[in-house]
């Protein structure tokens, strides 16, 4: 086997997962498709960096807030999936790159930094959703989505500024972002 | 032990001053491969579907050559200049996070030297490695990660018999390794690895076909870490090998792969996703090869 062959076969299966949500049925509304992936992508990266701030974070405030997110996540995916099921949606199998990145950056670090960059990935997080969500007509959406999605954002809205006083209180990051 | 030391002296006697250039066949195989040398923070394991892409740029500056149980030979010297590139991609398997990677080399050792035996100078590609790895073990209440991983590397880069230097080892070898992090406050952290190298044969050593075999290489590894601020930290590392008793037609031939290596690094996150770092290192104290009196190791790291 060639080095190039090696090499490519290790690409090859890199790209087999998948950061955007599937639909299996001719008929899949795209807007649907895209609020599933926006969505899923959020959930995953909430519960992910939440699961983190449990041990990591220093401050009772972000462990609180993170716990609190995760909850909303959880509750949230619990809606979401037979919607995006009856839907013949399949939600992504990894995360975005770039939430993937941050996720990565957020493994090493502890104490006060960890609760500087937690808090800043999630208004980060949270204001690009607002305005990737904002892009879309919710009309364009079936019901049972357009639902969702209003439900999301109005929680999106909450956390955001909760989050923001919250960044107030300890800082900015001092990662390179 | 009488035994060894007599095929010792016999050895030397019998090989001569050509047993000498005959030592350093596959120095390739024994400079730095670049994946089972582990550097600082490797073993925190990374979100499922994060690749990484490393380019190296490694030097040597190799000075005494040791004749294991023999002379040390002042003013011998040999540089090493290899470039690696290497793809790392991290998946979940059961629930543990998981990867593989692929790394090749290619590079120069030049200015090779035995006292004033010339050993000439030669370029190409090393041997390529495959290896996958899991993380059996991650705990991040307790900072605690444990990793095992195994090492391939086929016999595809280059070797010319007649070469006193190769890049290329002309012998298939495998690794397994086993790994630990460890961080104990906000900006201590620990790295340990030990593994061992297996070898199998060169049945083409030498033209007229001498055939080297090679005892297993043990290596134990630990880097004590610093994180000043989230994007840059500073270490300081150990690095032992040991065992690796090379044998050209089953006598031994004074090749052995023991060193004492005391190591120190820097890295730096300048954008989240690119990372750069530098490593130096000194060889203390070297049995069975040349002594790396300067390493050097630059290092970009891309996340996506």
């Amino acid at each position: 086997m060639s080095r190039l062959s090696i090499a490519a076969t290790l690409l090859l299966l890199a790209a087999c997962q998948n950061q955007n949500a599937k639909s299996t049925s001719a008929n899949a509304n795209p807007a649907d498709v895209r609020f599933t992936t926006n969505a899923y992508q959020i959930i995953e990266f909430d519960r992910q960096e939440g699961a983190l701030a449990q041990t990591q974070a220093k401050n009772p405030a972000v462990k609180a807030i993170a716990q609190q997110l995760t909850n909303q996540a959880n509750d949230f995916a619990a809606r979401l999936a037979p919607t995006a099921m009856a839907a013949s949606i399949r939600p992504p199998s990894i995360l975005r790159e770039d939430l993937r990145v941050r996720l990565g950056q957020m493994r090493v670090q502890q104490g006060l930094d960890f609760d500087r960059t937690y808090v800043a990935d999630q208004i980060a997080s949270h204001e690009e959703l607002l305005k990737m969500e904002g892009g879309m007509n919710r009309e364009e959406a079936s019901p049972q989505f357009a639902t969702l999605m209003k439900q999301g954002i109005s929680l999106v809205q909450t956390n955001l500024e909760k989050l923001r006083a919250l960044q107030s209180e300890i800082g900015p990051a001092q990662s390179p972002r | 032990m009488h035994t060894r030391g007599f095929t010792r002296s016999r050895s030397l006697l019998q090989l001569g001053f050509g047993a000498l250039v005959c030592l350093l066949l596959t120095i390739g195989s024994v400079t730095r491969a670049g994946a089972q040398e582990i550097e600082p923070y490797e073993f925190v394991p990374l979100p499922a579907g994060t690749n990484l892409i490393l380019g190296y740029y490694v030097y040597g500056h190799n000075t005494d050559f040791n004749i294991a149980r023999g002379p040390t030979i002042k003013g011998s010297g040999l540089e090493v200049n290899v470039g690696l590139v290497r793809y790392v991609h991290y998946f979940d398997v059961a629930g543990h996070p998981a990867g593989v990677q692929f790394i090749q080399g290619f590079g120069a050792l030049s200015g090779g030297h035995i006292g004033r035996q010339s050993l000439n100078n030669t370029f190409g590609a090393q041997d390529t490695t495959l290896s996958a790895f899991i993380w059996p073990y991650v705990n991040t209440a307790t900072k605690t990660n444990v990793i095992t991983a195994g090492f391939i590397n086929p016999p595809i880069g280059s070797y010319d018999s007649r070469n006193a230097l190769n890049l290329g080892g002309n012998r298939w070898r495998g690794t397994i390794e086993l790994g630990l992090s460890q961080g104990l406050s906000e900006n201590l952290a620990f790295d340990a690895a030990v593994d061992v190298q297996f070898y199998g044969d060169n049945d083409s050593y030498v033209p007229g076909s001498r055939r080297l075999s090679q005892d297993p290489t043990y290596r134990a590894q630990l880097w004590a870490n610093w994180r000043w601020s989230p994007a840059f930290t500073t270490s300081i590392g150990y690095e032992g090998f040991f065992g690796g008793s090379q044998q050209v037609n089953g006598i031994f031939d004074g090749s052995k792969t023991e060193i004492q290596r005391i190591r120190a690094n820097a890295a730096l996150f300048v954008t989240p996703r690119i990372q750069t770092m530098l490593e130096l290192n000194h060889d203390v104290h070297v049995v069975g090869g040349f002594k790396q009196e300067f390493g050097a190791t630059v290092r970009v790291l891309y996340v996506f």
